[in-house]
């Protein structure tokens, strides 16, 4: 009988010394660790992006994969109020939605005439006008940016353009710098006109006739350097994944360029595109 | 009882896990799972009563005269999981709504499995046409990303208990050895993408799918006691045949490979009468592997309070603290938990409540 109770005591004592140690571990902290860029996925979440970017600016400087600086990306952009929830529905519409063309002849100029070049100019930019006015809705979904956001919107896509090549997150930091131009260039483009109202169902006509001089000179070349950055993001995400996107996209790419190297050849004047603007709202507007 | 020392050195030293890139996901029920397990965490799987105490068995066949057949179903309930289900479905989906999802709710996980089982002394035979797991996590409103794992098996399961009495020592208890056989047929996918990459990328390139079939085991040995105040101990080892690892594949962020990798347990449980009812209480400390890592986390202390038809419980570790009832009514079981469980930090850093329910029906 003695020998049994000295067993139960023995059995007593384990139990007791397992249960303590249970317990302490029942009471102590979850041991598992959190990277930095964990934490700062979880700021993200909480849309604190100030604290996010505090992380990720020291993260994204040894960044062997692009995921720190996408992140960073990311975090300029949420700061900014830019999300891609509000705004898919452009990023997706406007490259994929609506194939078809809206193709405009457009008369080359002969060489060393000043006048037809700015023709040629009010041509092509009458013929990207009516090619975005078939998406002038897509445009209502783009939030208008105040200046310190629009800082922030330059500081996310020249973040995202440190990715380089050959990281594994290169793809990836291309498909978010086509976005953040698209973005970038839908508020220079609704920046040029300031009294068109983008919630109606605008027409060519309302755009072309919304136009100022003074606005245009100012905003123009921006955005259209804004979709040019967008259309080559573009052009790396279509050869990396044979993608198929509308043929106006094609059209607004030529006619970008071709508008493009008119700028490069010969800075505009107020005067310049005082003529442009009346050349091109000429017949269109009262 | 080298590596029971060495636990115990695990516990004191309170090893640290090292970080990992993929997000583990734990309290998965397992195929081999049992109302009783998910409730003591491991202790027991079934409760064998007996004339001197109640004993813990290794696996969810009790060991019965007669035979018996009965269908089964064992589910992690998640109600906030299936709100956002429907939301989405019926698309109620405003600001506020997904300020919430990203906020509170970017993390639902969920798992059980329905099996119909036959029973016949020691021996028993199951069907088991579905045991899923699945988890999704959404990440950044800014950028939102996508990470989700899910896996269906079907298998068909045999096992058997044996409690083995040795003459000098059958008045205080019997030797226990359960072998488990199985064959499985598991699909599984993943993805893990962002908002831009789907609509640039099609489904099929966006998530990875796999097939795979095959069988393992599992066994139990130990010493099952019927006099109160010694332990009965068991050694358990799960999915003895390791798991084929597929070199150079893509590997799921959310990682649910715990479930089909080995692991094993040791569980040591008391039985002890009381004037009204009985309770069986215990701990379980588990192992990566076929007793290669402790995973200290793990270790779990049980409680079970057993009066007539109606057991509750009660269990206890680091990474989840629950308790629940189970009616046991002949014919038919319904149980019902409790849990506040912990994910890894870098999945979820909050803890979160559950509740698994169970239902059995002999046939």
């Amino acid at each position: 009988m003695k020998i049994k109770k000295q067993r139960y005591s023995a059995a007593f004592n384990w139990a007791i010394l397992l249960l303590v140690g249970t317990f302490l571990f029942s009471c102590k902290h979850s041991s598992s660790k959190i990277s930095r860029i964990d934490e700062a996925q979880q700021l993200l979440n909480e849309r604190e992006y100030d604290k996010a970017i505090q992380i990720l600016e020291v993260e994204s400087k040894n960044d062997s994969t692009g995921q720190a600086t996408l992140l960073l990306a990311s975090a300029y952009a949420g700061s900014a109020r830019i999300n891609l929830i509000d705004s898919y529905d452009f990023f997706f519409g406007f490259l994929f939605d609506k194939p078809g063309s809206t193709h405009r002849e457009v008369r080359r100029p002969p060489a060393n005439s000043q006048t037809d070049r700015l023709l040629f100019l009010s041509q092509l930019l009458q013929a990207f006008l009516m090619n975005m006015a078939t998406d002038s809705k897509l445009f209502l979904t783009i939030p208008k940016l105040d200046t310190g956001n629009r800082s922030r919107l330059v500081e996310a896509i020249l973040v995202i353009d440190q990715v380089k090549k050959g990281q594994d997150y290169y793809i990836r930091s291309r498909q978010y710098l086509l976005f953040l131009n698209l973005m970038q260039f839908g508020n220079y483009f609704k920046d040029l006109f300031p009294k068109v109202d983008f919630a109606q169902d605008l027409t060519a006509v309302d755009l072309i006739c919304g136009l100022e001089p003074s606005i245009f000179l100012q905003s123009f070349e921006k955005a259209l350097q804004s979709f040019a950055a967008a259309l080559s993001a573009l052009d790396e995400v279509r050869e990396e994944k044979n993608l198929k996107t509308q043929v106006r996209i094609e059209e607004l790419k030529d006619i970008t360029q071709s508008i493009q190297s008119q700028f490069q050849s010969r800075k505009l004047s107020y005067a310049d595109s005082t003529f442009i603007l009346k050349t091109v709202q000429q017949g269109y507007c009262p | 009882m080298t590596s029971f020392i060495k636990c115990l050195g695990s516990m004191l030293l309170l090893i640290v896990q090292t970080p990992c890139e993929a997000w583990t996901l734990r309290h998965m029920i397992e195929p081999t799972d049992s109302f009783i397990s998910l409730q003591t965490q491991g202790l027991c799987y079934s409760i064998m009563a007996s004339k001197d105490a109640p004993r813990c068995l290794p696996w969810a066949n009790q060991v019965i005269e007669s035979g018996s057949i009965s269908v089964l179903a064992l589910a992690k309930a998640n109600e906030e999981g299936l709100k956002i289900y429907q939301r989405a479905r019926d698309r109620d989906i405003n600001p506020q709504f997904l300020d919430r999802i990203f906020r509170v709710d970017n993390f639902q996980d969920t798992s059980g499995f329905m099996e119909a089982r036959a029973l016949y002394r020691n021996f028993f035979l199951s069907i088991s046409p579905i045991h899923f797991v699945a988890g999704f996590r959404l990440n950044n409103p800014s950028l939102p990303e996508v990470h989700f794992v899910e896996q269906r098996q079907a298998m068909i399961q045999t096992g058997a208990t044996w409690l083995l009495d040795w003459s000098e020592l059958a008045h205080y208890g019997q030797f226990l050895i359960a072998p488990l056989a199985y064959h499985y047929d598991r699909q599984s996918s993943f993805g893990d993408y962002d908002l831009l990459e789907s609509a640039t990328t099609p489904y099929r390139e966006l998530v990875s799918f796999t097939h795979s079939s095959g069988y393992n085991f599992d066994l139990a040995v130990g010493w099952s006691s019927k006099v109160a105040y010694i332990p009965s101990l068991t050694l358990q080892s799960f999915r003895i045949l390791p798991d084929e690892e597929c070199q150079g594949c893509k590997k799921p962020q959310l990682d649910i490979d715990s479930i089909n990798q080995s692991r094993s347990q040791i569980s040591l449980s008391w039985a002890v009468d009381h004037a009204v009812g009985q309770s069986i209480f215990g701990f379980v400390l588990k192992f990566d592997g076929i007793w290669i890592d402790f995973v200290a986390e793990q270790a779990a202390f049980s409680y079970i309070y057993k009066l007539s038809k109606l057991e509750s419980f009660l269990a206890v570790s680091e990474l989840q603290r629950s308790f629940g009832f189970l009616l046991d009514a002949g014919p038919y079981q319904l149980g019902i938990q409790y849990s506040n469980e912990q994910q890894d930090v870098a999945l979820h850093a909050k803890r979160i409540n559950h509740s698994y329910v169970f239902t059995s029906l002999v046939l």
